[in-house]
């Protein structure tokens, strides 16, 4: 039989564990006697137990197991190579990160947004607008955005923002028309089911059946850490690489473009994973349509706060639109003469 | 087979009795997703220190361990009465379960808390059924859909947990001195 000291050690741990567990309190007693602190072990280890359960599907941990398993072969093979890594980063000019591939980073990262964008916790309230964001990210429509990217030292002249066009069709096909980067005019960059295809200032289109062909023929092997290549197989493993929160509805700043009407909020903040490649944004606000899914506006912020790095990249939606066809292929440009 | 086919057999061996002991301490399901996920990458960098005549599974707790006692640092979400000698005792709870001879894996070994929860009283069982099957999780919605008070629910709660640990213990001794 207990004698009241014990009653007394078992009611205060009692108290702590189930203020804890049901309240969400963290105040916590100066002092707990071994025993009392044994005793909350022993309710929070039950409380543990029925979580595990009850409540966390076999497929969850086969989840976890092999997203571990795949960050830990991936550290071992050293396969995901940073876009920007420290080595490099002070010798490389502004001009790098106007060059095409980040553009084309950027446009994956709006194609795949239904890759990389994903909630695996149907409690968690930015569900249902992850689900329709992915819709209407992977319908058969095209959609024209204003694509920015600053620079991390803005106040320079010569690092004023520079922007381009980007026009996206479901989850697989998009064209980039940028300011090129020497001469005047505008390059074309596209990519679809068949391929990529690039278009300079002046010349015949190129086009090729792979992101690696493009760059062994237009980069020259000077861009070997651009994330294009890895980019698409990376964010296939990076669907739990962000913590998304649902944040109050809130009507998007859209600067000189058209005004638009309450969107839905939501912030994914890149969790503290090891082997995560570091040119991942660290932190990504979306706005979206609440009826639609349509996603208004998307700001990537980058870590970098180096000299010649890029700062943030922002996409605006500009129109919803019907094109043609070709639209997404080389011959969909005036003037276009192929070479394969 | 290689290095990783080999600690992969072994995670997935543990890795159901990891997430008791981290979910037991750290009550946000992301949070808890993150320290798995630390905690098996840092065992697999420390996999040439573990000694291999000592169990596997108190080895990858102890690191889960410090991984979590890291994230305290970071976090106030976290209990601040957990400590080395709170998680220690944690593991020995989880080693105890391992080596109960009912059942060969954990949801075998966990029918006899099932069976537990089955024998609680109704209100009691309520409390934790619902609870664990809540959506949002807050106290206040279970005990609206319950129609009781808040204290009330809390006590059936704590009342519920105290229970299923007796009996837990019971049935675990029950099988360790069967023939």
């Amino acid at each position: 039989m207990k004698n009241d000291d014990e009653s007394f050690e078992e009611g205060l741990a009692d108290r702590v564990a189930s203020d804890w567990l049901d309240d969400s309190s963290t105040a916590s007693p100066d002092h707990v006697t071994p025993d009392q602190k044994r005793r909350i072990a022993d309710l929070l280890w039950i409380q543990g137990l029925l979580e595990t359960t009850f409540q966390s599907p076999e497929t969850l941990r086969e989840h976890q197991i092999q997203r571990a398993m795949a960050s830990i072969r991936d550290s071992g093979t050293a396969s995901v190579v940073p876009a920007t890594s420290s080595h490099n980063a002070n010798h490389r000019s502004r001009s790098k990160w106007r060059q095409w591939t980040v553009w084309v980073t950027a446009a994956v990262l709006v194609l795949s947004v239904g890759i990389w964008l994903q909630s695996r916790d149907p409690r968690r309230q930015a569900f249902a607008a992850i689900e329709r964001i992915r819709e209407a990210a992977s319908a058969p429509s095209d959609r024209e955005y204003l694509v920015t990217l600053f620079p991390a030292d803005a106040n320079e002249i010569k690092s004023r923002p520079v922007e381009a066009q980007l026009f996206v069709r479901g989850g697989e096909a998009f064209v980039v028309k940028a300011p090129a980067l020497l001469k005047s005019g505008d390059v074309w960059f596209g990519h679809d089911r068949n391929g990529a295809w690039f278009k300079p200032v002046i010349g015949p289109v190129l086009s090729g059946s792979g992101a690696l062909l493009m760059q062994q023929r237009f980069m020259q092997g000077r861009e070997q850490g651009a994330p294009f290549l890895q980019l698409t197989t990376v964010l296939e493993r990076l669907s739990d690489a962000y913590r998304v929160t649902l944040l109050p509805d809130e009507v998007p700043d859209r600067g000189s473009l058209k005004a638009v009407a309450t969107c839905q909020h939501l912030r994914a903040v890149v969790r503290p994973i090891k082997g995560l490649p570091d040119w991942l944004p660290g932190e990504i606000e979306i706005y979206a349509e609440r009826e639609t899914g349509t996603i208004i506006k998307m700001v990537l912020h980058l870590n970098s706060h180096e000299p010649n790095r890029l700062k943030r990249i922002q996409f605006d939606f500009i129109a919803q639109s019907q094109l043609p066809d070709d639209w997404y292929r080389p011959e969909g440009r005036s003037d276009s003469r192929t070479i394969d | 087979m290689d290095a990783h086919d080999v600690f992969e057999i072994l995670i997935r061996e543990h890795a159901d009795l990891l997430m008791v002991f981290i979910r037991s301490v750290v009550r946000d399901q992301t949070i808890a997703d993150d320290v798995f996920q630390e905690t098996l990458l840092v065992a697999w960098r420390r996999l040439p220190d573990y000694d291999r005549t000592r169990p596997f599974g108190p080895w990858l707790r102890g690191i889960a361990g410090n991984v979590i006692l890291s994230a305290m640092r970071q976090n106030k979400r976290l209990l601040p009465i957990v400590d080395s000698e709170l998680l220690d005792h944690l593991d020995s709870r989880c080693e105890q379960l391992a080596r109960h001879r009912r059942g060969d894996t954990l949801p075998e070994k966990l029918e006899a808390l099932r069976e537990c929860v089955r024998a609680l009283p109704e209100p009691y069982r309520a409390a934790i059924e619902t609870r664990l099957n809540s959506v949002d999780g807050t106290s206040i919605s279970i005990a609206d859909q319950l129609g009781i008070s808040l204290e009330t629910l809390k006590k059936r709660l704590q009342r519920a947990r105290v229970r299923l640990f007796d009996c837990l213990q019971r049935k675990l001794a029950t099988a360790e001195v069967a023939p």
